[in-house]
């Protein structure tokens, strides 16, 4: 288990330096997509955690994406407050209404919070002051830190590498160590944790606060890497792909939703050429990869060992 | 003087059109034994849920040392001292039973996120949670199994394991819902003995629900029975063994084991 995890991690440190050898335009635009979509990855494989899923992680990533664009772009606030604002307003929506849902569980759970994504995206679409409606929002500024703009795509892809290995940090703080205990005891005992002092609803909100702060992280990048952001990008489906990547990859350990990333974003554009099977191609893949991996590829590294 | 310690004040349940608690009060005192017991669905351990379990009472309400506790949440409830265990042996996977000890007491200081991440004494509460795990092994007999997994110790001594948790927290009353139930003859007799220590040498209360009535009997110096959520008999084992009410909701079968 630990060899494995070792080779993992020098595998996916060389595979997020590869970049800067192949050096080609494309190659840096997948591996920012790879990032921005692990974030979101890595925020549902968070609260898959504590055993409950939540198909909201997309809208929380929209609730980032146009805060953080908002803010910058109309109010003139530093690209760093507007990535903070995205952290902190979809961690606060979600600590406040996780009050109420989060005391509802498994698949009701997962109703509730699609309801609440696709509410999310109809604000977007319905208030076009300030949000833009169904055109969405334009010319978002580059992002820049302490006045230094991050114009080329090297640059960026070293801020979205940060962001996700502050998150790494965060999920690790988390689910190590004695939170790690209770969050797994939550997940697999709750009454029997709850009976020893734990305030389990507390708990949960913690994580899902954390949760949609990520998302929320991964909006802000994605918004100021494309500088426009439409609600679509924002719906059940981009949740869906972030739940496939957590599968793909396997949902036992915090590498899992990554090599999920890894393999599932350049898949379409494997796929590119054959425009009309792309859709196909694709379904197929996922498809014989549940069947032949129920527990992802990382859990198959690690029954090999 | 003996203080009310546990109050429940005319408490009512009713889950649609069925009424599995109805107006039921007893106070229980400080340092005793109370026995709840009935036939099956007769309210006990709804009655549990009712007190420790975050079930919030249809009318009624439930005290404790002078709070009224009732619908809290089970964690702000333990932290007060009310503290249960279960009728099925329940074991987090993976640990030990030592390491079930010392998370038992890590539980009870991390109640919420802010109590663990603000804490400035976590040494010092992982050297409590350590040396409590050790004197609890010692006192509920499980140091030859401290180093086991607890999942895949025998039945019985999971249920025991479940009673030391809840030990390992210090209660000021323990709630045992059916602790010898799946038990065989040997294991009923450790679980008696480990309440009468629990009771004797640590002073805490003790409320158990039990169908094994012979156990229950000599345990407990007072009984409260309980049929079809109704309160049907209270006062000491002599008492209630005799009652008419009691001998009935048992059609008989206690008159024989009386």
């Amino acid at each position: 288990m630990r060899i494995v995890n070792i080779v993992l991690t020098i595998l996916i440190v060389g595979l997020a330096l590869s970049p800067f050898l192949i050096g080609e335009r494309f190659t840096w635009h997948i591996a920012i997509l790879i990032g921005i979509k692990a974030l979101l990855a890595l925020s549902l494989h968070l609260m898959l955690r504590i055993g409950q899923l939540s198909l909201a992680q997309a809208g929380f990533m929209g609730m980032g994406a146009y805060a953080s664009a908002l803010l910058t772009r109309d109010v003139g606030v530093p690209f760093l407050l507007g990535l903070g604002a995205a952290i902190a307003i979809p961690a606060l929506i979600a600590w406040v209404i996780g009050a109420v849902i989060l005391k509802v569980r498994g698949v009701h759970f997962a109703l509730l919070t699609f309801v609440m994504g696709e509410a999310i995206v109809l604000v977007f679409v319905e208030f076009v002051f300030p949000f833009g409606g169904n055109n969405g929002l334009m010319s978002i500024p580059t992002a820049s830190i302490f006045g230094m703009t991050l114009r080329s795509r090297e640059s960026f892809y070293i801020l979205v590498l940060a962001v996700v290995a502050l998150s790494l940090l965060v999920l690790r703080i988390m689910l190590h160590g004695q939170s790690g205990h209770i969050l797994r005891g939550l997940d697999s005992n709750e009454p029997l944790v709850q009976s020893l002092g734990i305030d389990a609803l507390a708990w949960r909100r913690f994580v899902f606060a954390a949760s949609a702060g990520i998302a929320g992280a991964s909006g802000s990048l994605y918004a100021h890497y494309l500088s426009y952001i439409s609600p679509e990008a924002f719906n059940i489906t981009t949740t869906i792909n972030a739940l496939v990547m957590n599968v793909v990859g396997g949902v036992g350990a915090v590498v899992g939703p990554i090599v999920g990333a890894i393999i599932l974003v350049p898949l379409p554009e494997l796929f590119r050429t054959a425009i009309a099977w792309q859709q196909f191609l694709y379904g197929l893949s996922l498809i014989l990869l549940m069947v032949f991996l129920p527990r992802g590829l990382v859990g198959l590294l690690r029954r090999l060992k | 003087m003996s203080v009310a310690q546990l109050e429940v004040r005319d408490v009512s349940r009713s889950f649609g059109g069925i009424h599995a608690v109805q107006n039921v009060s007893f106070a229980v005192d400080t340092g005793r034994i109370t026995g709840l017991v009935g036939p099956n669905g007769a309210g006990k351990t709804t009655l549990f849920n009712l007190i420790t379990g975050g079930m919030p009472t249809t009318s009624g309400s439930i005290h404790f040392d002078g709070h009224d506790i009732s619908g809290w949440a089970p964690g702000r409830v333990a932290k007060m001292g009310l503290v249960r265990s279960f009728q099925a042996a329940m074991v987090l996977p993976e640990l030990t039973v030592r390491e079930h000890l010392e998370q038992a007491v890590l539980f009870y200081h991390a109640g919420t996120p802010l109590a663990l991440f603000a804490n400035r004494h976590r040494r010092a509460t992982r050297e409590e949670a350590r040396a409590t795990a050790e004197e609890v092994l010692d006192f509920t007999d499980l140091r030859e199994n401290a180093d086991e997994i607890a999942a895949s110790l025998p039945y019985g001594l999971q249920k025991i394991l479940g009673v030391a948790m809840a030990i390992a927290v210090r209660p000021k009353m323990l709630l045992a819902d059916e602790p010898a139930a799946g038990l065989n003859g040997a294991e009923t007799a450790r679980m008696e003995a480990l309440f009468r220590a629990v009771h004797a040498e640590r002073g805490i209360a003790l409320m158990v629900i039990e169908h094994d009535l012979p156990m229950v009997m000599r345990l407990c110096d007072r009984i409260i029975a309980l049929s079809q959520g109704k309160l049907i008999a209270d006062g000491t084992p002599a008492e209630v063994r005799h009652s008419p009410a009691f001998v009935e909701a048992y059609l008989g079968s206690v008159a024989d084991a009386a």
